[in-house]
């Protein structure tokens, strides 16, 4: 077994106060997606200090961004930018408002990332299921 | 622990590490797919279209659900 699976079904079979096989799957599926979020938000070059980025595929028709810091008075600031996919387009929104259509270039940014979210993911966290 | 136990454990982690893979596959699947329509888009196209007031009640209860997944994903590192 892959020590990658190894890691996995300890913590499957240790997650602490969870008892059904059911919780504990979605929580490893969970712990899974915030592992692909770090990848991803290594994708776009090296981020300024104190801001933690998150890029992500949360199901097939979802892609997220998600960008927290602290601005200059010290309050913590989050930025969720969610792009839904769609049969006619993609349609962006951040913080769950301002939905607007995306641009061509952006599209086509999004598409890149999500082609280099999938090289990556495959080889660094499922290379074992293959 | 019996070897049946980890035999099953060992199966739903493979099976969780599966599903997310596919899913993955897919996401990337219909991002290109939306991709390829937006480049046939007409260059006028209103920006009014991007409020899509026929589905924005759906949007809504689909952003909600996105906030509560995304809350589950990271609010024990915000906490």
């Amino acid at each position: 077994m892959h020590c990658l699976d190894k890691r996995m079904l300890k913590r499957f079979l240790k997650l602490p106060g969870i008892p059904s096989e059911q919780e504990r799957a979605q929580s490893l599926e969970n712990e899974m997606i915030r592992k692909e979020g770090k990848i991803g938000g290594t994708l776009f070059g090296p981020t300024p200090h104190g801001l933690r980025r998150e890029f992500f595929c949360l199901d097939e028709y979802t892609w997220v961004w998600h960008e927290e810091w602290n601005d200059k008075g010290g309050n913590h600031r989050v930025r969720n930018t969610r792009y839904d996919i769609r049969p006619d387009g993609i349609v962006k929104s951040q913080n769950g408002k301002h939905y607007q259509r995306i641009s061509q270039k952006e599209a086509a940014r999004l598409l890149d990332a999500a082609h280099a979210y999938e090289k990556r993911v495959r080889r660094e966290l499922y290379s074992a299921t293959a | 622990m019996t070897g049946e136990t980890l035999r099953r454990s060992t199966e739903a982690v493979r099976n969780i590490m599966h599903r997310r893979m596919a899913t993955v596959e897919r996401g990337v699947d219909r991002l290109s797919e939306a991709v390829l329509a937006v480049d046939e888009l007409p260059m006028h196209v209103d920006e009014s279209v991007a409020q899509a007031p026929v589905d924005a009640g759906q949007s809504l209860d689909m952003v909600k659900d996105a906030r509560h997944q995304i809350d589950a994903l990271f609010g024990q590192e915000n906490a």
